[in-house]
């Protein structure tokens, strides 16, 4: 029955791709919330970006700028974004600068010009920057006192003209006694973090009353756009539903007997690892699936952590490429986290509708990963994968192993686990010759060859020979015969 | 503002006028500081071709008081006064456009182009 009186939070739009997603849901109206980090993190244009997405002339926006950086070079910089609408300034947008009543040191002055302002302009948003500049024009062991009250006066008369409040600062520590951030409804900190000599930006959401802000550092990038958060990949299983059924439908591979080695092919939505040494034709395998998608009408997406995604890939490839049929995600950005990856791979498979995807390959992944992300790579490769299984796209990816002929493993990461299916490639060594050997050592829920088999590479692709019945202890490289003389790859598929 | 027959009095007068609007319109956005030290910058640039000038820059005083343009001003001929006040308007005008850019210069003075109006007038409902 009460319901019904609940006061309603409506959430805005932030227009900060991923940052929606971050506060869950967007940004309540009315609160009161903190932009804090140190300088160069961002802060200024988080709140530019923000402002110049949500202001029109229904819902107008004051932007005090304090002491601190001059207005003048801050709407420099600021208007070098594509967000910045000059037509929107004093329009919809009016800058006030406050050095004047800073200066005097009285922050009661301050919050009179600010109110003023306010009652002339009634603005439904406010922001202060720098917040910090306030702050430090308080001298004396009495400031925190001062401070407070104004803080709370100020809260208090925006909550009350109904006006969603940012106050940009500078705060360098966590555990900064501040009392503004007991009077904030929302704490938004941003950070640069260094590692070795990679510099990483990163969002925290510290703090948001009244929703399930997604916790934790999220990875953001500042380009000619403005800001980027990149959310951890999320995708609405609504999504699957243009995918069609998922239950009993095979992909094809794309190589001729490998789908019989497979109990007919890879099911729909499973993730694939291939493993095996440099060389063993990972890639080229990678790439005849997305070919042979294209072929079946299915579109596909390649994250390619090379130099160059369109070298050594076949000619098939890199035409699908060209045509618009498989998307790249470009993958080369210094300082990558998997969420980033994950947030360009979503969008590229929902722009293609892809049902195909390939990552090739997670050593490659690994290293352009900032240091900072290399700890958490499994866990953050692992949620990745979930979510783009969990909507019926199926994932190949590819991953270097060396050759050791004393245990057989599947990938260097323990990433094998998380896969659904594993093809296993290795090189041994027959009449001086080196050859190579593939096997599909698992296909989750699902009948699969456990044959051993030859292949080779040539202009068409790879060709899947005979099995090495007259042969033992292949796995330990140096396999011993049995009996007759081993078939050379092609020619071994009668018998 | 030159129109013909004013004095270099009147057109002091008006001198002042333009550029407490502009201030008006600047101070504001940009600090009554940040505004002033471009008029001064304006004033040592247009200097350069307008000598009768400087005794503005020698005498300028407190952010938003233009009494010494218009007081040199005044002492001029109509016509040195009248190109003197457009080259300094000119410089200003092109020192922020090259600061913020044209289009964010010509939204920020837009006001002081428009004497007068109530900016907020449009919102009133009509009837």
């Amino acid at each position: 029955m009460t319901t019904t009186d609940k006061a309603i939070i409506k959430r805005l739009a932030t227009g900060i791709p991923g940052l929606d997603d971050v506060l869950g849901g967007g940004l309540p109206e009315f609160s009161f919330n903190v932009i804090a980090g140190s300088p160069g993190c961002g802060k200024t244009t988080l709140a530019h970006q923000m402002m110049f997405a949500l202001a029109t002339r229904e819902r107008p926006a004051l932007y005090f700028t304090v002491l601190g950086e001059p207005p003048l070079k801050m709407l420099r910089y600021q208007q070098q974004f594509d967000f910045f609408d000059a037509s929107k300034v004093n329009d919809c947008i009016h800058f006030i600068n406050l050095s004047e009543e800073t200066a005097t040191g009285d922050l009661q002055k301050v919050l009179a010009r600010m109110m003023a302002e306010v009652e002339t302009h009634g603005p439904r948003l406010v922001f202060v920057d720098s917040f910090r500049s306030v702050v430090m024009t308080q001298g004396g062991g009495k400031a925190f006192i001062t401070l407070q009250q104004f803080v709370q006066q100020l809260g208090m008369l925006m909550t009350s003209w109904q006006a969603t409040t940012f106050l940009i600062g500078e705060y360098f520590t966590d555990e900064d006694p501040s009392p503004v951030f007991t009077v904030a409804d929302g704490l938004i900190w941003l950070r640069q973090s260094v590692q070795r000599n990679s510099v990483v930006r990163k969002l925290d959401i510290m703090k948001m009353r009244g929703q399930p802000t997604l916790p934790g550092l999220h990875t953001f990038r500042i380009g000619a756009d403005g800001l980027r958060v990149f959310a951890p990949p999320r995708m609405d299983e609504s999504e699957a539903v243009f995918r069609g059924p998922v239950p009993g439908e095979r992909l094809t591979m794309g190589v001729p007997g490998l789908d019989d080695m497979m109990g007919g092919g890879l099911p729909r939505g499973y993730s694939l690892l291939i493993a095996g040494p440099t060389g063993a034709g990972k890639s080229i395998l990678a790439s005849a699936f997305l070919v042979e998608g294209a072929r079946c009408g299915q579109t596909g997406v390649l994250a390619a952590f090379e130099q160059r995604p369109d070298r050594g890939r076949g000619k098939g490839l890199v035409d699908l490429i060209a045509a618009g049929k498989v998307g790249v995600v470009d993958a080369r950005a210094p300082g990558l986290s998997v969420d980033e990856i994950a947030t360009l791979l979503i969008a590229e498979i929902r722009r293609l509708k892809a049902t195909r995807v390939v990552i090739d390959s997670l050593s490659g992944f690994e290293l352009a990963l900032a240091p900072t992300f290399r700890e958490d790579f499994r866990e953050s490769l692992s949620r990745m994968v979930l979510a783009l299984a969990g909507v019926g796209v199926s994932v190949l990816m590819t991953s270097e192993l060396e050759d050791r002929y004393d245990d057989l493993r599947f990938s260097p990461y323990g990433t094998a686990f998380l896969t659904d299916a594993i093809i296993v490639q290795r090189y041994i060594e027959v009449d001086s010759r080196l050859l190579r050997v593939m096997a599909v050592a698992k296909l989750r829920a699902s009948a699969h060859s456990n044959e051993l088999r030859q292949f080779s590479i040539d202009d068409d692709g790879i060709r899947i020979g005979s099995t090495l019945d007259r042969f033992e202890g292949l796995l330990g490289g140096r396999p011993t015969r049995r009996g007759a003389k081993l078939a050379p790859p092609g020619e071994g598929d009668n018998d | 503002m030159a129109t013909a027959g004013a004095d270099a009095r009147r057109i002091g007068e008006a001198s002042a006028a333009v550029w407490r609007a502009i201030d008006a319109a600047l101070a504001p956005v940009i600090g009554a500081r940040g505004s002033a030290a471009l008029y001064k910058r304006s004033l040592h640039l247009a200097r350069a071709s307008y000598p009768l000038l400087a005794d503005v820059h020698e005498t300028g005083s407190e952010p938003g008081d233009f009494s010494g343009l218009r007081t040199v001003l005044s002492r001029q001929t109509a016509a040195d006064a009248a190109a003197a006040h457009d080259a300094l308007l000119h410089i200003f005008y092109d020192l922020l456009a090259e600061l913020v850019g044209g289009s964010l210069t010509r939204r920020l003075l837009q006001s002081a182009w428009e004497p007068s109006s109530s900016a907020n007038g449009e919102q009133d409902a009509p009837l």
